[in-house]
């Protein structure tokens, strides 16, 4: 459970703490680089507040934490679960925006070498991404933060929406009703 | 008369007799008393008003409405979710409506530690009958139990445990299993539907959306209160507010109570202040059935029944064991109680129809600090510091053993809890397991509902930060009458034991007796 010896020195003194929030520390990770994004197959949504590259990171995550078939054929992707969490996060939040966005960099460029392997999370094969998330649990330590704040915020999300609830066999809310209106007023 | 942010356009300057900072559970109780005294009362809430017709029933929209930081405020290593409403209402309209007394082995243990020899049953006892009264406590009605708190009932009655079911402050509850979320029925008593419309009809003036900020002191022991017109939801400043008044009564909760007496200087000859802290953490725990056993946790009154054997309450320590409460309606939270992702993750989540929901609580000792920080747009960031004691861990693996073993008796197949790395306990040979429990930030996520403790009651300054009339050891005139206030967790759950304290109080300074 305490094996932290798995992962790298450097890599555990990026988190200087264990919560979503602390992983802005690793915020500052470096990009993807221009090449890389134009690779990138995902197409982009309008987005509030995640980048084009936050985005395409985060559905690679969500499909590997929720991957379409097996129990039930929904995936994250089908709901395109990356820009859902996006709608849901204010601006305001900085700790958190910060949060995730440093553990996906974190998961994108530096998580590979943890395994050994060079490049990029989400080029792997989703058997591999699905080793390396479960690696990150099993490392102890705080390799488990990224796993554990990006499995939270991705199945939170996923379990919220309606379309996954005949799936797991809930009926969801008694009343239809939309968000509450925050009653706008002037700036 | 209700006023929402929205509605103030300027500066708001004014001058009243009583000011109440929070609307929760102590701060209802409080405004309801002034106001039915005649003084001139004023109430402000940071939170927005939100009723019935806002609630939808859906956590990802309704936590970020109605609870404190979207209900992700946690302790500072981020190993305990501290859940705080933060409404028109505050914490009780999120609650679920469980109505039980202080103990009376917390109250021995008060009488005994700490010298509170006003604290007595008897002396409590008119402020339960008109808590009770006013809140409509009741045991819970039969028709709204659901399997998944029954099946503890069931399962203590087969093998002569304690349990029972809980005594609620509900009304023409439909038992839609939503009481986290707000009630869309007007059903649960909260002070939103009682003291707070009470104080209202009584004259007493309620702005939401108005955080207080600091307090200035005036000569002759009278007080400005300064605070902001925030946004609702974004909590972005609007307005400037000054309030002048006579009598400041702080219910702001344990967290944001003693934030404001400290930003406005009072902490000085008050070294109790943001001290002795319990949270009295909880774990979730979900135990899978077979799939013709369906638990439907999601509907009926969430947290009905309690399985109390373990429960050690004595006057030497105050609340101690560990027992189990039934949960349930949360298909986003609970989607967190396993360590798989993938496919493995969602064949678990197949099973939520047959799948039961408890609570592990493990009272705690007071044993955290707080302290806060001010943004530039004077926004507090609390720091909740607490370390779970050797003995608390030892006790809470104990509890965790005895519920999974409680558990497989009942007729689970597997068992899960809220920590992302523990793997699933299969059957009762693995409970030993349980000993390599990793009890650390990161490792398990653990939640409070019940933060007590950051100004607590004692006989003099050194020892308390108020007395047991609940003022201010160093200042006249301010009172604190929320969860703040308790010297040791004062019951498995903190609603009633709070009303009660702040009923014997106010009533007191309101008429005198
Ligand atoms: C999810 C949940 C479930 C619970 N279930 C139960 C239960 O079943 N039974 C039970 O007995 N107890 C339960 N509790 C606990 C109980 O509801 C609380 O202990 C109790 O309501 C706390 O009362 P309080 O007066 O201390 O603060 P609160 O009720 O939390 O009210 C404090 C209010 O002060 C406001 N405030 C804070 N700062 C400022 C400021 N600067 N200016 C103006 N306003 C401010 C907040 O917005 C908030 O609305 C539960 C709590 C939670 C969170
Ligand atoms: S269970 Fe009862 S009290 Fe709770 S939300 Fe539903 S109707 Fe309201």
């Amino acid at each position: 459970m305490d094996n932290n010896k798995q992962l790298p020195s450097a890599t555990r003194r990026l988190f200087l703490q264990r919560s979503l929030m602390a992983m802005a520390a690793v915020a500052a990770s470096p990009l993807m680089s221009a090449q890389e994004l134009a690779n990138a197959a995902i197409a982009t949504p309008k987005l509030n507040i995640l980048t084009a590259d936050d985005y395409r990171i985060l559905s690679v995550v969500s499909d590997t934490i929720i991957p379409r078939g097996g129990a039930f054929p929904l995936g994250a992707l089908d709901i395109d679960l990356a820009a859902r969490i996006d709608s849901y996060i204010e601006p305001e939040d900085t700790a958190l925006i910060q949060g995730v966005r440093g553990a996906l960099m974190f998961l994108e460029h530096k998580a590979p070498a943890i395994q050994g392997k060079e490049g990029l999370f989400s080029s792997m094969a989703a058997e591999e991404r699905e080793a390396l998330l479960l690696a990150l649990r099993d490392a102890g330590g705080d390799a488990v933060a990224v796993y554990t704040a990006l499995r939270g915020l991705c199945l939170f999300y996923f379990y919220t929406d309606e379309q996954a609830w005949p799936n797991i066999g809930y009926d969801g809310p008694l009343v239809k009703r939309d968000r509450p209106v925050y009653p706008q007023v002037e700036g | 008369m209700i006023i929402q942010g929205h509605e103030i356009f300027a500066p708001l300057k004014l001058k009243t007799h009583s000011v109440v900072v929070g609307s929760g559970a102590g701060g209802g109780v409080a405004a309801y008393h002034m106001a039915s005294a005649g003084y001139e009362t004023v109430v402000l809430e940071e939170g927005g008003y939100f009723q019935a017709k806002d609630f939808n029933q859906r956590e990802e929209d309704m936590m970020p409405a109605l609870y404190r930081g979207a209900g992700r405020q946690t302790t500072t290593d981020g190993m305990i979710y501290v859940w705080q409403g933060s409404t028109f209402g505050g914490s009780t309209v999120i609650n679920t409506a469980d109505a039980t007394p202080i103990d009376a082995e917390v109250l021995q243990h008060w009488q005994q530690t700490f010298g509170l020899n006003e604290l007595t049953e008897e002396n409590l006892a008119a402020s339960y009958e008109r808590v009770y009264k006013t809140l409509n406590v009741h045991r819970l009605e039969e028709r709204i139990l659901n399997r998944n708190n029954k099946v503890l009932l069931e399962t203590a009655n087969r093998l002569g445990y304690k349990a029972g079911v809980f005594n609620s402050n509900r009304k023409n509850c439909v038992g839609s299993g939503y009481c986290f979320q707000g009630c869309a029925y007007d059903a649960k008593q909260g002070t939103n539907l009682t003291y707070l419309p009470m104080a209202s009809e009584l004259g007493a003036r309620i702005y939401t959306d108005v955080r207080v900020d600091r307090i200035e002191r005036l000569s002759g022991s009278k007080y400005r209160v300064h605070g902001s017109v925030v946004e609702r939801g974004t909590r972005r400043f609007r307005h400037p507010v000054e309030i002048d008044c006579e009598r400041i009564i702080m219910a702001a909760g344990t967290v944001h109570t003693p934030a404001i007496l400290k930003r406005s200087g009072f902490d000085k000859g008050l070294p109790q202040l943001g001290k002795n802290i319990s949270l009295q953490p909880q774990i979730g725990m979900s135990a899978i059935f077979s799939d013709s056993d369906k638990m439907t946790s999601w509907r009926g009154a969430p947290q009905s029944i309690y399985m109390s054997e373990f429960d050690d309450h004595r006057a030497e320590h105050g609340l101690g064991g560990f027992r189990m409460e039934g949960v349930g309606g949360m298909a986003g939270i609970f989607s967190h109680f396993s360590n798989s992702i993938g496919h493995d993750h969602k064949r678990m989540m197949q099973q939520y129809p047959n799948t039961q929901f408890s609570a592990l609580l493990v009272p705690d000792q007071p044993t955290g600090t707080m302290d806060w920080e001010w943004g530039p747009d004077g926004k507090v960031k609390p720091k909740i510091q607490y370390t779970p004691t050797e003995e608390w861990k030892q006790r809470f693996k104990r509890g965790f053993k005895t519920a999974a073993e409680f558990l497989f008796e009942a007729g689970a197949k597997e068992i899960h809890c809220n920590s992302a790395v523990f793997g699933p306990i299969t059957s009762a040979d693995q409970l030993s397991r349980i000993d390599d429990f990793p009890i650390e930030p990161g490792m398990v996520a653990l939640t409070s509902a019940h933060v007590q403790g950051s100004c607590r009651i004692g006989l003099n300054a050194d020892v308390g930060v108020v007395d047991q009339n609940l003022q201010l050891h160093n200042l006249d005139n301010i009172y604190v009458v929320d969860g703040s206030v308790m010297p040791t967790t004062a019951s498995t759950h903190t609603m009633i034991p709070i009303m009660v304290m702040a009923d014997r109080a106010m009533h007191k300074l309101a008429h005198g007796a």
